[in-house]
Parts: C-alpha cells; structure tokens; sequence
C-alpha cells in the first residue's frame, strides 16, 4: 500500500491540474496561430527548415519582381525596334523609288527630304528614354545622350555594355542592347565586303554588291579594279601591287580573279576609272542614310554622274538590308530573352508554389487533429477538476464529533 | 501494591500524552516543507520481580524519531538539483530561442531584404530612390545584428550577476549547514543521542537548498554532522567548517575560472565540474548557448561585412569613384584579453584575415615549457605556433582565419592570452557609406570592339578581383588588344603588354584571359579577327546605368562565404538558430523529465515522511483512548485505596 500525505495529495492534484493548462494552452495558441511551430525549440530541425524555405521564396518573389522588369525593358526595346524596322522599311522603298531612271534631280530632292525626316526620327529612335529617364541604348552610360548629330554625321557617346537582370539564382538576362549594337555595329557592304566606284570615274560602269563564294579563301584587304583600256582591267591590292593583269573585261559578267568572292561591272567604264573592293568593319545606319541623302542631292548631268547615283543607290539598298536583317536579328535576340523570361517566371512561380507548400507543410498546424487534441485535453481537464473536488472533500476530522 | 498500579497508569498517561503532543505537532506541520512526521516509540518499563513473577509497569517513551529514510533523502536532494538546473537552463535558451528565430528580430529576414534591395537596385542603378531603399535596408541588417547582440550582452551580464548571487546564496547557506552541524551535535549530545529531529529536518531541508543551487554529494559522519562537497569531491562543508567559493567575472577575465574554491592545496577551477543545479546552468548556459550564439552571429556579421566591402570596392559608384566599404569594417574587432596573471609584457594583436576560414570557438594563445600554443577552446584541438613566436616579436601566425600579431614584449612561461574573433563583430556593424550616390552599382572597367573590325571577334565584359592600377587611367589608360593574324596573337598595348596567343581555328568558341596587374581582371575573346582588328578595355566612364556590381552583390546572398565557401550567410544563421533550438529543445524535455523524476522523489519522501491528517485523526483517537483508559486505570486504583480505607476505619 502506499502511503500519501495530505500536502502531496494537494500538491500533486494542483501540478497535474496545471500542467494540463500549459498542454492545453499550447495547442490553443496553436490553434490561435495556426502555426505548429510556437518556438524554434518545439521543431529545431524544422524552423531552421522554415527559415531556409522563407528566405527561398522571398527570393523567387525578388525574381519575379525582377521578370517583370525585364519584361518591361524588354517590351520597351522590342517596340522601338519594330519603329526602327519600319523606318528603314520606308527608307529602303523611297530609295527604290529613287533609282528609278524617271526621277529628276527635282524629285530626288524631294525624296531626300522624306528621307530627312526618317532620319532625325531615327535618331530619336536611338536616343528612347525608359520610364526612369534612363537611355535605353547607352550601354552603361544611360545617362547621357548616347547620340548627337555633328556635322560630321552622327556620334554616339555610349559604349557597349549590356544590362542585365537576374531570374534565378544561376540565370541572366539581358534586358537591352547597347546602341552600338543596334544602331552602329551593323555589318557594311554585303557583310563581307564593299563595293565602289571612284568619283572620278568617267564611263558608265556600274559596280554591283558582289557576294562571297568561299569564306574560306577570301583574304580581306582593299582591292581595287583598274581599268587599263575600256576592255581590259588590273587588280591591284591594298599595298597598291598588282595581282591580276590584263583581265579582258565584259559588262555584266562575274569577276571571281579576287579569292573567295565575286562580284560584277556592268556598263562602259573607259580607262582609268577604278572600282573598289574593300574589307568591311561595320557601317552605323545613320551614315548610310547621310550617304544616301548627299547621293539623293548630288545632279546628275551626266552619264558618269549618273553611273556614280546607281553605284551609290546599289551600296545603300545593300546596307539598307543588312540594316533590316540586322535589326530583325536583334529583334528576335529580345523575343528570345521576353521567351525565356516567360519560362522563367512561370518555373518560377511553380518553384514559389512548391516551397509554399513545403512551408506549410512543415510549420502549419493540422486543424482536423488539433481541435481533436484540444478536446480531448479539455475532457482530462475537467475529469481532473472534478475529481480533485471529490478527494478534498473527505477528511476524518468530520466524522469527530 | 496500589502505588504499582498508580506507577502504571500514570507512565501510561504520561506516553500518551507525549503521543499526543506528537500527533499534535505532525498536524499543526502538515503543511510545513521538508517536515518529517514523527512517531512515539514506545516500550514496556522494566517490569518488578515478585515471587509470582514479573509484573509490569507500565509504558515509557523510548523515543520520538522522525519517519526518514537517507537513501531517499539523497536521491530527492539530487532530483532537485537537476530539475532546478534544467528549469534555469530551459528557461535562458529559450530567451535566446525567441531572439535569434523572431522574425521582428532575426536577422533573416534583414538579410532577404538587404540583398532584395541589391536586386532592385541592379534592375535600376540610375534610380535614387533604390539607392536610399538600398542604404535603409542595409541600417536595418545593420540594427538587427546589433540589437541581437545588446540583448545578448544583456543576459550574459545578467547571467554573470546571476552567477554571483547565487555563490553568495551558496556561501551563506553553506555556512548555515556547518552552523546547524555544530547545533546538531551540541542538542544530541545533551539529550543522550535522542535525534533533534526538527533540526535535522532544517538542515535537510538546507542540503536541499543547497543542491538547488548547485549540484552536491553528501556524506553522514557518526557524530551526526554531514559533510557536503561539490564538483569532483571538492569540500564545501566539512563538519564545522565552511569553505567559501569565489565568482570570477569571464566577461572582464574570460580565461579565468567562473567558479573556484580555495583548497587545501590552492584554488580549485570548478567551472568544468559543477553539475547540476542553478550555477551549474548558468555555467553550462554560458559556454554551451550564449557564448556560441554570439560567437555564431559576429561570424555572420564578419561574413556579410567582408563579402559586401569586398566586392562594393571593386565598383564604380554614381561619380565614377570606385566604392568605398560599404559597411564600416569588422576585422579589427577581434578581442585579445591578457590573463590577469601574466608576467610579462607582451603585446598581441589579432585580426581576421579570411572569414571562410572563421570558426564560432574562442581561442587561448599559451606559452608553456617554452613552447607557444594556440588553442581552439570549442574542441580543444592545438596549434604549434612556436616556429613562428619564438623568435620573439615581431611575429605573426594565421589560425582559422585569423592573424595572430605578436607585436612586443615577451610571454613568460604560463602566460595566456584569451582571443574572440568573432564576439564583437555583430556590435559593429554599421553602415559606412554617406549617401545613395556612393552605392557601387557599376563595374570599374568595360571592353568595346572597333567598329572598323572586319573580323568577328567579340570580346566580354572583363570582371575584376581587386582594384590594382584601376582605374586604368591612373595606369597608362585603355587596354588595347591589336590581332596580328600572321602570329596567331593580340598584341597588348598599354596595361601589361606583351602578347596574347589565339588561334581562331581552335579558340573561336572564346578563349579567356587574366591580367593579374590589372584589377585580376579577365575577359574571354571569341570569334574569328581579322588582322589589325582592335579590342579595347577601358574605364567605364559614365556608365551609370551598368549594375554588374550590384548583382555580383546581390549574388552573395547565395555564395558560400562562410566555412570553406560551404555556408551562404543565411544558411550560417539558420544553423545558429538550429542549433540554439535544439539546445532549448534539449533543455526543455530534461526539464519535463527531471519535473517527473522529482515528483516521484518528492512522493517516495512522502510516503514515508509525510503527514496524512486521516492517520493523525485515527492516532488522536488512539491516543486519546488510551489516555482514557489510563486514567480509569487510577480511577480505579483511587476506587481500590477507598476501599481498603474504609474497611480499615471499620
């Protein structure tokens, strides 16, 4: 038998009724909270869980904070380009209107002041500001005017650096172009080469792009076509050396005695006049336009004047293309990078989901098991309370009479 | 005849009502703690020889003992000791627990937002407006580590003046026990060895106070004194005589003892040994939980201070200045304390120098038998650094990140130097820059192609790794890289010169190259050039909307800066707070189990030593009954004398 003392008897029915009220009003501020986790203590390995999922999703919010500003950037660069398209589009049909043989000097001059205007709203174009204020193709220096016009044609003042913007934790995006790339490092001539005829060029020899039949042997230098009678031609190289003589010469008929290219005259050129073959850097879209609108100007009195505006409206539908491609080009670049960063925000959002519900799953109370638990908790409580009442009330002393 | 029976029964009245008494006593102490209930021992008087035989008389008191049992005594004393330690230890972790996990004030989601706004910020460098969110977010990371740590330094002081009252509790009531020691055999002594059993239950209930505050051994001698030590045996009373201990303060001396005794042979260090009760968990709270805890979140602060200044110096802020630290640095606020007993006069210093390699443990630096030790006081393990100390000053040796720089003077043998490289770190973490404008968004450095090229090389934006003749301008200006195709080669103007080998045919898919002079910067070249092609490396003057650095930044958020590049900073912290966790966790369900442990010792002593008023109702009637009876022994013995009487007067 065991022995209790009447103190113990209190003590132990008061501790017991006490630690039930701590249980019960655990699982009532769990229920309050709706959280599992009331303290780190309750689940060490869990909250340090929940701190590490917290910090991830907080992290794929900040992308896709960041998504939507690429996106923004990116929409932004994607209209400007299509305006930039449509711009050249129309330059690149007035010059064809312009190489008709029944304009006049007159109607030429009309044409160059159209395309005038294309080309301060090109430069507008290059000089967009986003909604910051920021120039959109600066590279870095988006907070100067990246393009002026000079008299010696348009400078740009930014440098080639590129923006991007993080989408995860191990992908960036590009959210722009620098304006050397849109605008300046457009490839010249056929993208290989240039052609041209000397100014003072007497016959009416015409010099056509040219195109490249073997990448592979083309060795770039400056070449030039010299015509040694009206039938016959040297080739010379860039040191001025001649690497082909006496080539009888036939208008319009391939001319492949440079390596790796080809390319045609066509026309009566006499002696002397000299065509050239040239390596080529890249021609911003600007001085094809300036180019275009001096050659727009120049009269034409003459059949060498005239043979000089065809070999100049040749070069410019050439760089007018190369303008059009490159800047679809670009324009796809951009609709790629919008491409991925839908995919990304969209993995992203899943990935936001999934760690949600991990959260969840590791700190949020289950309610079915919980109230169930507070039930029960209750029941014992009051069993306790009831009990406790029961034993106190009896004591040997009340029956001493 | 008659006076037999009047002997008899007055012995019987007498028994009984020191029976009585008794009872009475264990009723009115029924409620009192630690109060043993006492019984009446009683036995037959020595009985008188006639030649009928032996007669009887009576019953006398042998004794009033107290119901008590050692054994269980002991193993309440040690249940309350442990549960009191638990209870104080469960309580400070968790104090520390809600501090590190809140989210009002941990430091995680500071450290989201810091890096959050770095995000921002590189998705608009231009902007001031993210340059001021930037800079707030930052003094938020920047409050948070310290209000971290001002609370915790709160409670380690709290803890220390913890430590001391209760080894002055310890002091007086040990003195109290070698006082009722003296009491004890004084009053059995006078009462031919009768226990003096209220007095023994106030010196239990003493040992009991003692052991709530400090976990100790007992031993009953036979002269009725208990001795009680603590530690390993050390004595803190002996018979009549108390032993005092002594508080030292580890936040002034942290490499002197917490605790100690002056012995026999010396001062005992009890710091280690103590077990059990309130010291024992203020003690093991402070090396095991606080001390960690701080140590771990200075480290985090190291970590984050180091990397941010680290890169924000290898940017370009809005004026084209390269970045200053960004935070206020940290390195210097290693702490060296000399030991308070040093002989000598040597001077140390120390300093973080790679906080990958930082460890959360303090450190003591030892110069004994002439050999000099550096101790990782977490786990103990030593370094040698007598190669590089014993030459003398000046000397400096680098241990887990840290440069220890003996500067002057010299180390006696036995001198010790206590070193906390990371304690103070998270205190001084503070904002260093004045403004948004001289946040560093923007890389120092940028490469451009030629326009004129008529190859195809394209060259990438260089990155950094420090800031050697950057800007370029102060350097010899732009970095030119000029093709020969006939050599295969870039011919390198200006920064280091010299020559770069590539070969289009092999290298077109991009080649990259270091200038170690040059800001460590390296870029990669892909492409086909062709001969004279130009590519330019040059300052990034203007370039106010480049964010290379602000995302290199915001990118530390995710990096391993911590242990050997295996820890982010957030991942250090979550640890931390793991770890702080489990030590609450631990506390708390040996608190839960040591409250159960205790309830079963406090009701074995109960069984046995306490009061239950049913029985002391049932003695009361027992008693009285037998008094009663007792007195109608002498009733009727008076009846018998009358009797006798009157025949005589006839």
């Amino acid at each position: 038998m065991t022995r209790v003392s009447t103190s113990e008897l209190f003590r132990q029915a008061t501790s017991a009724l006490l630690r039930q009220q701590s249980t019960m009003l655990e699982t009532q501020q769990q229920l309050a909270s709706g959280k599992r986790i009331l303290s780190p203590a309750d689940d060490p390995t869990g909250s340090a869980q929940v701190l590490g999922l917290t910090s991830a999703i907080e992290s794929t919010k900040q992308y896709a904070r960041n998504a939507d500003l690429a996106t923004s950037r990116l929409n932004q660069e994607e209209t400007v380009l299509a305006a930039v398209g449509e711009n050249l589009q129309r330059v690149r049909e007035l010059t064809i209107q312009a190489a008709n043989a029944s304009q006049t000097d007159d109607t030429r001059a009309g044409i160059a002041a159209e395309i005038e205007q294309r080309l301060d709203e090109l430069i507008d174009f290059a000089n967009t500001r986003d909604a910051n204020g920021e120039y959109l193709f600066a590279g870095y220096s988006s907070t100067d005017q990246p393009f002026t016009r000079t008299t010696a044609g348009v400078r740009y003042d930014g440098d080639q650096g590129q923006r991007f913007v993080a989408l995860s934790a191990d992908r960036q995006v590009a959210v722009g172009d620098s304006g050397f790339e849109v605008f300046v490092d457009v490839p010249g001539g056929n993208g290989t080469f240039e052609v041209d005829g000397d100014e003072a060029n007497g016959g009416s020899g015409v010099i056509e792009t040219g195109n490249v039949t073997d990448p592979a042997l083309w060795v770039p230098d400056n070449y030039s076509v010299v015509f040694t009678a009206p039938d016959t031609f040297e080739l010379r190289d860039g040191g001025g050396s001649v690497i082909a003589a006496n080539v009888p010469y036939a208008s319009d008929t391939a001319i492949d005695s440079i390596p790796g290219i080809e390319f045609a005259i066509e026309g009566e050129p006499v002696t002397g006049d000299r065509f050239t073959v040239s390596a080529t850097g890249s021609r911003d879209l600007f001085s094809t336009y300036d180019e275009l609108i001096t050659a727009l100007r120049t009269p034409t009195p003459t059949t060498a004047a005239d043979a000089a505006f065809q070999t100049d409206m040749n070069r410019a539908l050439t760089a007018l293309d190369q303008g059009l491609g490159h800047v679809q080009e670009i324009r796809a670049e951009a609709g790629g990078r919008m491409n991925s960063v839908d995919t990304h925000r969209s993995i992203n959002e899943k990935v936001r989901l999934d760690l949600e519900s991990s959260r969840s799953g590791v700190e949020d109370i289950d309610y079915a098991a919980a109230i169930s638990r507070f039930q029960q908790q209750l029941t014992a409580f009051q069993a306790a309370q009831a009990s406790f009442s029961r034993i106190q009330d009896l004591s040997l002393f009340d029956f001493i009479r | 005849m008659t006076s037999g029976i009047f002997g008899t029964a007055t012995s019987a009245l007498l028994a009984n009502q020191r029976a009585l008494g008794t009872t009475g006593h264990n009723i009115a102490n029924a409620n009192t703690d630690g109060y043993s209930r006492q019984t009446v021992d009683f036995a037959t008087r020595e009985p008188f020889e006639t030649g009928d035989g032996f007669i009887g008389t009576g019953v006398q008191v042998d004794a009033i003992r107290r119901e008590y049992d050692r054994f269980i005594a002991n193993s309440l004393t040690e249940a309350i000791s442990a549960h009191a330690g638990q209870s104080e230890l469960a309580g400070l972790a968790a104090e520390v627990d809600n501090l590190v996990a809140d989210s009002g004030s941990g430091l995680n989601s500071a450290l989201d937002g810091l890096f959050g706004a770095w995000q921002d910020l590189a998705n608009d460098p231009t902007s001031m407006a993210a340059r001021t969110a930037l800079l707030s977010e930052a003094g938020t990371v920047a409050s948070r580590f310290g209000g971290i740590d001002a609370r915790l330094d709160e409670l380690e002081a709290r803890v220390q003046a913890r430590v001391s009252t209760t080894v002055a509790e310890i002091n007086e009531t040990a003195s109290s026990l070698a006082d009722i020691n003296r009491e004890i055999t004084l009053a059995q002594g006078g009462a031919d060895g009768s226990p003096a059993n209220d007095l023994l239950d106030e010196r239990d209930r003493l040992v009991n106070r003692m052991g709530e505050l400090v976990g100790i051994t007992t031993h009953a001698g036979d002269d009725g004194m208990i001795d009680v030590f603590v530690g390993r045996g050390q004595p803190l009373v002996l018979g009549t005589d108390a032993m005092t201990l002594t508080a030292g303060d580890i936040r002034l001396d942290p490499g002197a003892p917490q605790v100690s005794v002056a012995g026999t042979d010396g001062t005992v260090d009890l710091t280690g040994l103590l077990d059990g009760g309130r010291l024992g968990a203020l003690v093991e709270f402070g090396g095991r939980v606080l001390e960690p805890a701080r140590n771990a979140i200075g480290r985090v602060a190291h970590g984050l201070v180091d990397a941010v200044n680290d890169q924000h110096r290898l940017g370009l802020d809005l004026d084209g200045n390269l970045g200053g630290d960004f935070f206020n640095p940290v390195a210097d606020t290693v702490r060296v304390v000399p030991g308070s007993s040093n002989a000598g006069n040597a001077v140390i210093d120390a300093t973080v120098t790679d906080v990958s390699a930082l460890t959360t443990s303090d450190y003591r630096l030892t110069r004994s038998g002439g050999a000099y030790t550096v101790e990782r006081l977490a786990d103990g393990q030593t370094t040698d650094v007598s190669a590089a100390f014993g030459g003398g000053p000046p000397a400096s040796v680098t241990v887990d990140g840290m440069q220890l720089s003996f500067n002057a003077g010299s180390l006696a043998d036995g001198d010790r130097f206590e070193i906390q490289p990371t304690r103070n770190a998270a205190a001084a973490v503070a904002v260093a820059l004045p403004d948004g404008r001289s946040i560093a968004a923007a890389g120092p450095i940028r490469s451009a192609t030629d326009p004129a090229n008529t190859g195809t090389a394209a060259v990438s934006q260089p990155e950094v790794a420090s800031t050697a003749n950057l800007p370029l301008s102060g350097s010899g200006g732009p970095i030119e890289l000029v093709y020969d195709a006939a050599a295969n080669q870039f011919d390198v103007n200006g920064g280091p010169g010299g020559t770069l080998a590539y070969d289009p045919a092999t290298d077109s898919t991009g080649r990259s190259y270091t200038f170690p002079a040059y800001g460590e910067m390296s870029f990669t070249v892909s492409g086909t050039p062709a001969d004279g092609d130009r590519l330019v490396i040059e300052d990034n003057t203007g370039g106010q909307g480049d964010n290379r650095n602000a995302l290199a930044i915001a990118g530390i958020a995710g990096s391993g800066v911590l242990e050997g590049g295996n820890a982010t900073l957030g991942r250090a912290y979550g640890s931390l707070v793991a770890e702080v966790a489990t030590r609450t966790r631990e506390a708390r369900s040996a608190e839960a189990a040591q409250a159960t442990r205790l309830d079963a010792a406090r009701g074995r002593r109960e069984e046995i030593a306490g009061v239950n008023l049913d029985e002391e109702a049932a003695n009361l009637l027992r008693y009285q009954q037998a008094y009663q009876a007792s007195a109608r022994v002498v009733s009727v013995a008076n009846e018998l004398f009358d009797s006798l009487l009157q025949a005589v007067r006839g």
